[in-house]
Formats: C-alpha cells, structure tokens, sequence
C-alpha cells in the first residue's frame, strides 16, 4: 500500500523532491576548495565591519586628539594581576607617558604600565545612525573614564584612531569595489550579450572599442579623468564619480566574458534543438543560456572586485581619488607616503595589509566560484 | 504515392571573408539536391564527412535558410506547405510534426536541466499540455523509450550516453511528429548500444507511425535501417535507390568505394581487398568541373571531365553518372553477407 501511494505521486512533486539542486551540487563542489571556503569567511567578516562600522569604530572617523599624535599602538590586553598575584579578567589598555628624545628633542609616547586604562563592551556613545538608518548611542567596545586614551592599533599626526579610521575606510573602500562592479557588470552584460548573441559587424566594432580601451595604460587615464573632476564636488559626487572612472574599463573585461558564453553557447546543440522547437529568442536566451553562464559571471564578477579595490587604493593613494575627509584604505595609506613617518610610526601601514589580505581572500573567493560554477564538469 | 516530403532542387551556399579585408568566397555545401521520402519510409542519406548530408538535415528543419530550391512537405488532410518560403512564425506550427534527433546525446541536452523539463520543453513551448496532462505524457513518453519514471528528477549528467539519447528521441516524440530526421543519430555510441537504440527507432516507427529521414555515414547502420537510400558526394546526390539494390549493385563508382570500405571482419579476406579508392575529397570550395567524382573516379575518362552527369532512372535505382548501365560495380553481398548485423 505505501508503495502504491508513493508511485500515485504527482510526476511533478517528485521532481522536485528527488534530486539535489544546481544551487546545491554547485554548493557541494565550492566546499571542497578549502582556501575558498575561509576566503568566504574572511569576505563576509569584512563587509560585515562595513556594515556595522559605526558600532565597531571606537571612535569617529574624524575624532582627533593634538595631545596623542603619532602614539603608539597599546594593544588589548584581557587578563591582569591585582597585588596578590591573582589573576583577573578583564580587558585593559595601558595609558601613555610622555618620552623627551634626548638627541632630537622630540617628544614621543611609550606605554606606560603603570597605568591600566579598563575597556568596557557595549558602553554609550554619542547617538549616530548605524549605516545612516538605525539611530543608535552604544559602542561595541570604548573607554569607561572620559578622555582617556583608547588607540589600539596606534595614532596618526593628529592623533586620530587608526583603528577607527581603519573600520570606517573599510566601508569606502569595499563599497566601492562592489559599486564599480555592479555598474561594469550592467555594462558588460548589455553590451556583451548583444556583441554575442547578435555577432555580425556589431559584434566586431564592440571588440575593437574593447581592445582600444584595454590597449590604454590604466593608471594615467584613470589620473587624468579623476584630475579633470570639479573641485567644488561634493565628497559623495567625488566618490560615484570615482565609481564610474573605475568601471569605464573594468566593463571590458566583463563584456568579454559575457560575448565568450553567448558565442560558445549559440552553436549549442541544446540551443539549436530549442530553437528547433519554435521556442522565441527570449526563451532560449532566459531559459537556456542565462542559466548555463549565470555562474560563470558571478565568478568573473567576484575577480573583478579586488581590481576595483585595488585602483582606488593607488588612486587615492597617489591624492587624485578620494579626498578628506572621506576615510578609505587608500587615503589612510596616504599618511604612510613619506620615510620618516614610516620609521617613526610604522603602524600606519596597517591599511595595507587590510588591502592584502581582502584581494588575496576575494581572489581566492573567485577562483571558487569559478571552479563550482560547473557542477557537472561539462 | 505522394511524397510526404520533397527537396526540389536544393542550393546551399556559405560565403564568408578570409580575414577583415579578404575577397569574399564561397562555398557551395549542397548544389542541386533533389529527394523525397513517402509517409512510412526510412530514407538514409550516406556520404563521407563533408557530403553535406548534415547541411541538407539543417535545411529541411530551417535550421539554417537555404539559397536556392525548396522543401516541400505534405501533411495529410492539408495542403502542400513550401516549409523555405515561410517566415519563423508560419513555421512553428510544422515544428510540431517535423523534428529532429541530434548526434552528440551529451551537447543536446541542456545540462543545467531536468530531463522532465527537458522531455516538457516542447510541449510547453507549443502549448500543447499542462499540469496532470503534461505530466503524464511526459512520462509516458520517457517509459516508450525505456527511461523510469523515477529518473526524471536528474540532469543529464547524471545517465550513460545510450540513455541520453533515448531522453533525446523522447523529447523528438513528445510532441507525436510525423517526420524525425536523426542526423548520426547512433555514431557517437558504442556497437552495443546503436543496436539498442536501431531497434528502439524501429519499434516507435510502426507505434508511432513515423517516417524517418537517417542521416548516417555508416553503411552498416543504414543496411539495417534504412528502405531506401540516397548516396551523396560533394554536395551532389550521386545515388537514390531501395537498400537492397544499392548493397547488391550499385550502379555509381562512389557507392562501390563506399561499399569496399565496409569493415571485415576476416582479416585473410580483409587484406586481399583491393584499394578501389584513391585521392582525397576535393575542397569544396574548389569543386572538379563535370562529374565530381572524376577527380577519383577509377573509370574516369575525358567526358566525366567536362559533362557534368544528370540523375538518371537506371533499373530500380537513380544514378548520375554516364556509364552507369555499363559499369560492372561489386555490392557488399559478392563475397560474403553483411558482417555488421544488429539482430
């Protein structure tokens, strides 16, 4: 009887119960490479600190403090020893005392361990609106004594938090890897779906305009379209013009990537065979080439996001992409330009290595994706 | 009795440019091609690759415009419809009854679906059933040909390629077509399995009541298949005539080469074989002037050179070659019977 009742089944309802699906294969092959899965994570944590920049950031992007320039990182330190010798829980940083270099005269800061400055989570804040919707007034972590010193990761020239300034770069910086992207994509798709599907003396222009755009060093184009903005824009036109700098060549690559799959997937059997069936252009193109490429452009569009990083990071770097006081990882580095602050205050190179460690896990990311994009192994 | 399709005269000729600012050339794939097949009829079309018999396949389901001639189909209880002169939309409805079994199981499917959906594409697309309906006749179509009901949740991937192409002759059935044009329908499986599927074609021939046109290059296949065959050679029909006369006498040089180069499996006999054939296939796009088989013909004289061979009514068969009555041409059955059987 159960078996009669199980083949009465709907055809249908059977379909959609007996087999994984292509989310899921896919899913199943990206697991099995390591790299990519912690390259994932480290992903997600990172734009999770864009998300939340306001409540990790201790303090304000632009907070300064003239008494603590150029202080040194304290670090966080969780257990200490009251005078019995017992040990205690409990975050702390170390206060600063003020060093005159007897050679050059100048004043720095060293830790002072005599000073035990308690660190509390979740201590009140002035209000802020979290990612500029959700109005808050708490701080994931922060100073309980007022004015005390919290630099974990060190101070800049004017004495502003690193850290700070690193988490809310983080937003800019990311944000506009993914901004850029998704505009090179909406351009590359377009153009390259009807470069591909389409072919004939269409096809043939687009490719020579793409080779004409690749063909032109990046860096003096990018400079000199990012030189030719006004300079009374605000910072938020500065940055979408920015964005739109950024993809006018990063659509190419896309477009390629797109025109590759429709010209591969046109002369496909199946599609023939669709074709065959009467089935409209639309159809075939939504029903059988989208699906069978879709991956492959999440794929394509994942590598394309640590470029993207990776050329605001020099623009701002070399002071013609984003301006101050807009915070990213390239205008953090800028304070890193010169050797004698370098020697002095090597912490300021910190943004780097953020910028390394976020292309190295999206390439990897990418590399993935690219590698579970087909499931089967066509 | 009427054909329930005709070609009448078919041209097929690619241009294209070497390089951006080459002179355009031309290519004539398929030159004068003339057959047809009556309702019933398993018509074979044979040839060495580059033949244009899989030219002549696209063009009779419009998978590709022709450039001179017309495909004539004639449905029963309708008027002759001329399937070239119609446009995309004036064609969907002869789709229903015309379709196509492709070579490569593996490309023919898409891969990224289920073969229910794959089996239910068609009938979607023409509308034909919906929900329980549809359901149940894609599966009854996949049980016709031998695929369980509870493998239609899976890609294809997921089956061996015999079984693939079954899906595919299902997803030709699904929409109960009159014709079905099988382009190398069995060359890409093994021995085994193209008699696995020879027979299935065979079984849903008389359930169906189908007519096939089977586009092979493998005489053995077509021996077992096929009531009538129709040779081609550099676009050119050479040969039209019923299976067992072609194998017994064939009346054009080329056929005999084709029938010579049959596999046997004594190797005493096999060795003392004499090489009939000689020279490669000409380019196409540098066709010989007169009879295009002159260039490696073993009886070619000056007239084969210049005089370019009408088909002509020879016995039972249509030749195009000048000697034809003359010629004493070996079958395939002179020294020994067919060593390719699929029983």
């Amino acid at each position: 009887m159960a078996i009669d009742a199980l083949t009465q089944q709907p055809a249908l309802l059977r379909v959609k119960r007996s087999r994984e699906s292509q989310s899921a294969l896919m899913w199943r092959r990206f697991r099995q490479h390591h790299l990519a899965v912690w390259s994932l994570w480290i992903v997600v944590a990172f734009y999770l600190v864009a998300l939340l920049a306001e409540f990790l950031a201790p303090l304000g992007p632009g907070d300064y403090n003239p008494r603590y320039t150029y202080a040194a990182p304290q670090g966080i330190h969780f257990f200490s020893t009251d005078e019995n010798g017992n040990w205690q829980f409990g975050p702390y940083v170390y206060g600063y005392k003020t060093e005159i270099d007897p050679v050059a005269l100048r004043r720095t800061f060293v830790i002072d361990e005599e000073v035990k400055i308690p660190i509390a989570f979740f201590v009140p804040s002035e209000p802020y609106r979290l990612a500029g919707f959700i109005p808050m007034s708490i701080k994931l972590f922060g100073v309980t004594e007022p004015r005390a010193p919290l630099y974990v990761l060190g101070a800049d020239r004017l004495g502003r938090d690193l850290l700070s300034r690193l988490i809310h770069g983080t937003r800019i910086s990311l944000s506009i890897g993914l901004v850029g992207v998704v505009m090179s994509l909406f351009f590359g798709v377009i153009i390259g779906g009807f470069s591909g599907y389409y072919g004939g003396w269409f096809d043939g222009a687009v490719q020579r305009v793409i080779e004409f755009i690749r063909s032109l060093p990046t860096i003096p184009l990018w400079l000199g379209l990012a030189a030719a903005l006004p300079r009374d824009w605000s910072s938020l036109q500065i940055y979408f013009a920015i964005t739109i700098i950024l993809s006018l060549v990063g659509w190419t690559e896309l477009a390629r990537v797109v025109r590759g799959r429709f010209l591969a997937l046109r002369t496909e059997d199946f599609v023939t065979a669709a074709q065959l069936d009467g089935a409209s252009d639309w159809r075939i193109i939504t029903k059988h080439m989208v699906p069978s490429f879709m991956s492959h452009i999440i794929a394509a569009a994942t590598l394309a996001v640590p470029g993207m990083i990776l050329a605001e990071t020099a623009l701002s770097f070399l002071g013609l992409g984003l301006q101050a006081p807009i915070v990213s990882w390239g205008t953090l580095m800028q304070e890193a330009q010169n050797i004698r602050t370098l020697a002095s205050a090597p912490w300021l190179l910190l943004p780097g290595v953020a910028v390394v460690v976020v292309i190295l896990a999206l390439n990897f990311l990418g590399d993935g994706l690219r590698d579970a994009a087909d499931p089967h192994g066509r | 009795m009427t054909a329930l399709l005709s070609v009448e005269n078919l041209s097929k000729t690619f241009t294209f440019r070497s390089g951006w600012f080459g002179p355009p050339q031309s290519l004539d794939a398929l030159s004068d091609v003339s057959l047809s097949v009556a309702p019933g009829e398993t018509l074979a079309i044979v040839g060495e690759s580059g033949c244009g018999k899989t030219t002549l396949g696209r063009c009779i389901v419009k998978a590709m415009p022709v450039s001179a001639g017309k495909v004539v189909y004639r449905p029963q209880g309708y008027a002759p419809v001329e399937l070239t002169a119609l446009d995309k939309r004036a064609m969907k409805p002869w789709r229903r009854d015309i379709r196509m079994i492709f070579q490569d199981p593996m490309s023919s499917l898409n891969p990224n679906m289920r073969v229910f959906d794959i089996v239910a594409e068609p009938l979607r697309i023409h509308k034909v059933a919906r929900g329980r309906a549809l359901e149940e006749k894609v599966v009854e179509v996949l049980g016709k040909v031998g695929i369980a009901p509870d493998a239609i949740g899976r890609y294809p991937h997921a089956f061996s390629g015999g079984q693939r192409q079954r899906i595919g002759i299902a997803r030709a059935l699904v929409l109960d077509p009159k014709l079905v044009i099988a382009d190398e329908a069995v060359s890409a499986l093994d021995v085994s399995i193209q008699a696995q599927v020879l027979n299935l074609l065979e079984d849903l021939k008389g359930e169906f009541g189908l007519t096939y046109i089977f586009i092979s290059h493998d005489l053995g296949v077509v021996n077992y298949i096929a009531d009538r065959v129709v040779v081609m050679y550099l676009g050119h029909v050479v040969e039209d005539a019923p299976t067992e006369t072609l194998f017994e006498r064939p009346r054009h040089p080329y056929t005999e080469v084709l029938l010579e180069a049959l596999p046997i499996a004594d190797p005493t006999r096999r060795n003392k074989r004499e090489k009939a054939v000689r020279g490669e296939i000409p380019y196409l796009g540098n066709r010989p002037t007169g009879c295009p088989f002159h260039t490696r013909c073993r009886f070619a004289e000056d007239r084969c050179r210049t005089d370019k061979p009408a088909l002509r009514k020879v016995g039972q068969a249509e030749v195009a070659c000048h000697f034809a009555e003359s010629l004493e041409l070996k079958g395939a059955y002179a020294e020994a019977p067919m060593t390719r059987t699929f029983a």
